[in-house]
């Protein structure tokens, strides 16, 4: 008795047999942890008729650093992996802090990085804090590689630039955006649910001012998203309680929240304004300056 | 499609031919007559359905069965070794941690992982270990109190010989 | 102090505990029925419509599809446990989103859904409505145009959309309020919130050799089970076998059967063993959650804190069918004075039929919405006076030999060292403080009172041929722990270690009628049974040794399991030799029963006014004290629960840790219904059917320091003294969750759940009023 409907399954050993399935199998659906995929699968909402593997190709599951190229993240590395790496937490602490909030700590060790951004929920931390971070996607295709900045990926609820014969084989932090400062903050239902609304930044100071912030959004918009407008108040300014709260308040026009049951539109926005001046202040205390107010 | 499967279930080997859409729970509580394992939510949310791979504490309602290939699977039947229960079945018993115990396998073997890799958890390490698996009789004090509870009981028996390691 | 007893009192282990961790208990699907087919149910997508047409040929053609079965083709049977007012498939017109509409049986279960989407429903659209507040207004939608013509075993009130009223009244209203130096007027709220035990529902029936139904499911009463079936079904109960598995929990959601009419009448329909097991989304929309409730206070009260009138109107909104909702609401009303000394009171209680999906008994049975109300509101009035709030419970609380409301004498009332032990414990303090720039603390408590003797029960013991014991009580374990506390007064009463006594499995063939594990009523009601039993097979016992013995019973002693003559200890005979002689040389085989029902004190016609209550007497009034100490965000509204202290006076507690557990988990259920469950619908329709948006508490969720505390008066009527814990610890937490609130932040929260986005626009509503807005 199948509660999940039939599907081919296919073991890849390569990203080039993956691509090239991709493209001959119609309708093939790539296989990482396999959490949420299972779930619309057995709730009958989304039925692949063939599910490619991915695990079995070696070293997707990578996470690697080097001071001249950055951080690269494979697709399949688990949540827990990131929350807990040292490398990690001493060059890209805000995504070690982002990956400590996700779900539980099963979840966070079936979890894949890679499934979770492809799955494209809106109210997911990992997009937020990668958003903040500087993210890049690297997109495979039997046609070749693209990359992206993660913030574009995203098209609307569950709907990403990811092409049907297209595979997310890494995820890239350049070298130059190590050692950033930066913070999470998460509002949830209860201690184990996903964010009502979450905030990720990091920043870059240099000479007592911010040369760069970075501020992510989940839960906010339809999509996981950054916001422009609120890191070019920052961009140049000394970190100020008065510098912050205005991008605070920016951030939280940017945002473009929905009203769902976990939380109206409204107080989604007030949300993102409350929690980004939080991040932010938090984000320059870690960068070990005082904020005047 | 089938898939021939050789995975270890609780010391044993099993090898078998899964259905490529066969989940893992399905297939240690229908074909292999372990029902200790429960499935309660469905969506991997409660953490009932939880077994040990390799180890690691999993979501056997999420996973296909495949995916358990070449792995050594522990449930809650696996827990005793020679009729003798482990020490965390012993303390949910001793400390009234179970009552209508639906959720009591997954959660033993949540500790378990714990246990196996943290001998003396913190209590802070305890909750994060334990976050997924959800009980709505208990409130959870006494669940805690008895992993706390096993976790010295193990130590204990663990102990080197009292002067191996003189100060 | 209580005598010190052998066995009651003493935290045993419990009798399950072992085959639980072991993972070796069967629960529903843990038997594998392997020649049943496959029950499937299409629900209704429809608030409110006439059912034009069922078409099912379509569906019939399915291979391997067995029978299909609608409403038109079962007998005009009602069922309901205080108004049979429904169908086990909807019949003509369908009143909620998820009502069963037909059933189908299969070989396998994609042929089962294939059938349920060729299966053609023609709706004819009628007005819906889903709020209580919509359903009374004067020319709503009637949900039950043929309401008088039901069978009621009460004498009902009924008007329109309400399928029941109860009217509790005492004293002079007017001149109680006249006498009062102060008024109070306040409205709150309560949500949907489901039972969410982790155990789904399922059934499996198998029409006999003989024609009877054999019903193997997972319930809270096998016999409610019974009767529900043969009522609906037109059989009589002999017919019907209901056979309990393990119970994943209960709460209350279990009680009234969930899936077995279905299976049964599909069983009935295609001759052939039929399995039918609720997916996780089906139990949200089909379960009977916690009525929502808005409930209007006003009370009267001296500038001494002294109460001087009570008035109370609380709406249940029951959804489509009534199912326990006219006991919930007659019990709520019963339990709103509270417990405290009120001369002049009235309360009427309204439960009230809308298009929502069916609500039911969820622990507390009304109690915890009407305690909600009238604790928070009296915190408002300890404000306004500027009284501790302790100090105005206590100057109002009931004591031993007061009356309840109807009339009752409190027979053991430790409500007094509740307060003391529970405020002791979590340092009781009126001091709001600001623990961060952002993050204020506020201490709150709530008292709460409930019942635990109500209807009957009954228990047969019997001797086994060599000695030891078989326990026979309907009292069905959903994990509360009755086997084992039911045991003990077992073992107690009889002089005999626990070990010696199995506890039955229950199916209603043999075990006594039993209502069901509800109520907070197992340990005195069942328990006063099992104690009658056993020392009726205690005085049997001793009347085949003086038999066989030659001597007069009142010569006898028992000790360690033997009979012997008091001063010839030599002269002796163990329940061993007594039970074989029994069973081979003579009198026969020893059974004993009890049986036991709450009939008394009645209510006071003299001094109540009682109209359209669906219960008898009830009695053993419990009670609890919860003290809790909170942390709000105070710019995200957040609430954390630092510290909960919970005292309960239970009576005599039997087995002290699983009292301890009945409180602790009653403290989180009612954590997560004070602040984040809710069960969402729109349109009718259940919204968040799932663990992913409906949350229950997890480990990280409840306060790292949680006490229970328990305060032992025992009643002079309960087994051993004891009285019942089941329910209280949920009653009175929201109420004092909501109070520590309210305290750190100066503000009054009256809507369940406290959410975030609303804790915070009370507190902007109290600054816009109250101060100029913060410079951002």
């Amino acid at each position: 008795m199948a509660r999940v409907r039939e599907f081919q399954y296919l073991e890849a050993t390569s990203v080039e047999e993956a691509c090239a399935w991709l493209r001959e199998y119609g309708g093939a659906k790539v296989f990482a942890g396999g959490l949420a995929l299972t779930i619309l699968m057995k709730q009958h909402l989304f039925e692949p008729t063939c599910l490619i593997n991915i695990k079995t190709i070696p070293g997707l599951d990578r996470i690697d650093y080097d001071a001249a190229t950055g951080l690269r993240i494979g697709p399949l590395a688990r949540h827990q992996w990131i929350a807990e790496s040292a490398t990690i937490a001493a060059h890209y602490p805000i995504l070690a802090e982002a990956a400590g909030h996700v779900a539980s700590l099963p979840i966070r060790r079936m979890g894949t990085v890679g499934g979770s951004l492809s799955h494209a929920d809106p109210a997911t931390d990992m997009a937020a804090a990668l958003i903040a971070a500087g993210a890049r996607l690297h997109l495979r295709s039997s046609d070749g590689e693209r990359t992206l900045p993660i913030e574009e990926f995203f098209l609307d609820a569950h709907e990403t630039q990811l092409q049907p014969d297209e595979l997310l084989t890494g995820i890239s932090v350049a070298a130059e955006l190590a050692g950033r400062s930066g913070a999470h903050e998460k509002l949830r239902k209860n201690a184990t649910d996903i964010p009502i609304v979450a905030v990720s930044v990091t920043v870059a100071l240099q000479d007592g001012v911010l040369r760069e912030a970075r501020i992510g959004l989940a839960a906010a918009a339809p999509t996981p998203m950054r916001c422009p407008a609120a890191e070019a108040l920052l961009r140049g300014a000394a970190p100020t309680a008065a510098s912050i709260a205005a991008a605070a308040a920016q951030a939280a026009r940017e945002a473009r929240p929905i009203s769902d049951l976990r939380a109206s539109a409204d107080y989604r926005r007030k949300m993102v304004r409350v929690l980004a001046r939080r991040a932010l202040r938090r984000a320059v205390a870690a960068a070990g300056l005082p904020i005047p107010e | 499609m089938l898939i021939s499967l050789t995975l270890r279930v609780n010391g044993a080997s099993e090898t078998l031919d899964a259905p490529a859409n066969e989940l893992l729970i399905d297939l240690l509580r229908g074909r292999l007559n372990l029902t200790g394992t429960k499935e309660a939510c469905e969506v991997g949310e409660c953490g009932s359905c939880t077994v040990l791979l390799d180890g690691a504490a999993v979501r056997s309602c999420l996973l296909f069965a495949f995916d358990a290939a070449g792995k050594e699977i522990t449930t809650i039947e696996g827990l005793a070794v020679d009729g003798r229960l482990h020490p965390l079945q012993e303390a949910f018993m001793e400390l009234g941690a179970v009552q209508c115990g639906f959720c009591i396998p997954g959660m033993i073997l949540a500790a378990k992982a714990l246990l196996d890799v943290q001998p003396r958890p913190t209590l802070a390490e305890i909750k994060q270990h334990l976050a997924g698996n959800l009980c709505r009789c208990t409130g959870y004090a006494k669940i805690v109190a008895a992993v706390q509870h096993a976790a010295r009981r193990l130590a204990a028996a663990t102990r080197p010989e009292a002067g191996a390691a003189a100060p | 102090m209580p005598t010190p007893l052998a066995v009651v009192g003493t935290s045993v282990v419990k009798v399950d505990a072992a085959e639980k961790v072991s993972g070796r208990s069967r629960y529903f699907d843990d038997v594998p029925h392997r020649d049943a087919l496959v029950g499937k149910v299409l629900w209704s997508r429809q608030p409110h419509a006439r059912l034009v047409n069922i078409e099912r040929s379509r569906a019939l053609r399915v291979p391997g599809v067995k029978a299909i079965v609608i409403g038109a083709d079962l007998p005009d049977g009602l069922m309901g446990p205080f108004i049979k007012d429904e169908p086990i498939l909807a019949k003509g017109v369908t009143r909620f989103v998820g009502e069963p509409l037909a059933l189908v049986a299969a070989c396998s279960d994609e042929a089962a859904a294939e059938a349920l989407q060729l299966i053609e429903v023609e709706y004819e659209e009628l007005p819906a409505v889903f709020t209580a507040e919509d359903a009374l207004r004067p020319g709503a939608p009637l949900l039950h145009p043929d309401l008088a013509s039901y069978v009621k075993i009460y004498e009902a009130v009924q008007e329109g959309n309400v399928c029941s009223h109860t009217t509790f009244a005492e004293g002079d209203l007017d001149a109680g309020f006249a006498e009062a130096d102060e008024v109070f007027e306040d409205t709150f709220t309560t949500q949907r919130v489901h039972q969410t035990y982790l155990e789904r529902s399922g059934a499996v029936v198998e029409v006999d050799a003989g024609g009877r139904l054999v019903v193997w499911s997972n319930t809270q009463s096998v016999h409610l089970t019974q009767i529900r079936i043969a009522e609906a079904l037109l059989i009589p109960q002999s017919k019907i076998h209901v056979i309990n598995s393990r119970v994943g929990g209960g709460f209350g959601g279990r009680m009234e059967p969930t899936v077995q009419p279905m299976a049964a009448a599909l069983a009935l329909k295609c001759g052939k063993k039929v399995k039918l097991y609720l997916s996780r989304d089906e139990e949200f929309t089909f379960g009977k959650p916690r009525h929502s409730s808005r409930i209007d206070i006003k009370t009267g009260v001296k500038r001494d804190g002294r109460l001087t009138a009570k008035q109370v109107r609380l709406i249940y909104n029951t959804g489509a069918y009534a199912d326990d909702g006219p006991g919930i609401a007659g019990f709520g009303a019963m339990m709103a004075r509270g417990p405290y000394n009120i001369p002049h009171v009235r309360i009427d209680a309204y439960c009230v039929y809308t298009n929502l999906p069916k609500s039911g008994a969820f622990r507390g049975f009304g109690n915890p919405q009407a305690t909600f109300a009238s604790e928070s509101q009296l915190d408002l009035i300890a404000e306004r006076l500027r009284l501790d709030p302790i100090e105005l419970r206590l100057r109002n609380a009931v004591q031993t030999g007061d009356t309840a409301l109807g009339g009752q004498r409190y027979t053991s009332v430790g409500l007094r060292r509740c307060f003391e032990q529970a405020a002791a414990r979590a340092g009781w303090r009126r001091v709001s403080a600001s623990s961060s720039p952002t993050k204020r603390r506020g201490m709150g408590v709530a008292a709460m009172h409930h019942i635990s003797g109500l209807l009957s029960a009954g228990a047969f013991v019997k001797i086994n041929e060599d000695g030891t014991v078989g326990l026979v009580a309907g009292a069905v374990d959903i994990g509360q722990g009755c086997e084992t506390v039911l045991t003990q007064i077992a073992a107690e009463e009889l002089g005999v270690p626990m070990s010696d006594i199995h506890y039955a499995a229950i199916d209603s063939d043999t075990a006594p009628f039993n209502w069901g594990t509800a109520g907070s009523r197992t340990t005195f009601t069942v328990g006063n049974a099992v104690r009658l039993a056993a020392g009726d097979a205690r005085r049997q016992l001793l009347a085949l040794a003086a038999k066989t013995l030659e001597v007069s019973p009142d010569d006898l002693e028992t000790v360690d399991r033997t009979v012997r003559v008091k001063g010839s200890p030599q002269r002796a005979l163990s329940y061993r030799d007594l039970g074989a002689i029994s069973h081979w040389v003579s009198g026969g085989p020893i059974l004993a029963k009890g049986s036991f029902i709450v009939d008394g004190p009645g209510f006071d016609p003299k001094r109540a006014v009682l109209r359209g209550f669906p219960f008898g007497p009830l009695t053993a009034y419990i009670f609890g004290v919860h003290v809790v100490e909170v942390e709000v965000d105070v710019e995200t509204g957040e609430v954390k629960v630092l510290k909960a202290a919970a005292a309960h006076d239970v009576g005599r507690a039997i087995n002290p840790t699983v009292v301890e557990g009945q409180i602790e988990g009653g403290f989180a259920q009612g954590l997560g219904y004070a602040l984040f469950e809710e069960l969402c619908t729109e349109g009718g329709q259940t919204l968040n059917p799932s663990f992913i948006d409906y949350k229950i508490p997890s480990i990280l969720d409840v306060p790292e320091e949680m006490t229970a505390i328990i305060v032992e008066e025992e009643d002079p009527h309960g087994p051993f003294g004891a009285k019942g814990v089941g329910e209280p610890g949920l009653v009175a937490t929201a109420a004092a969750i909501a109070n520590a609130v309210s305290h750190a932040l100066g503000v009054r929260l009256r809507d369940l759940p406290l959410t975030p986005e609303r804790v915070l626009a009370a507190l902007e509503a109290k600054q816009g009023t109250l101060s100029p807005p913060r410079a951002p």
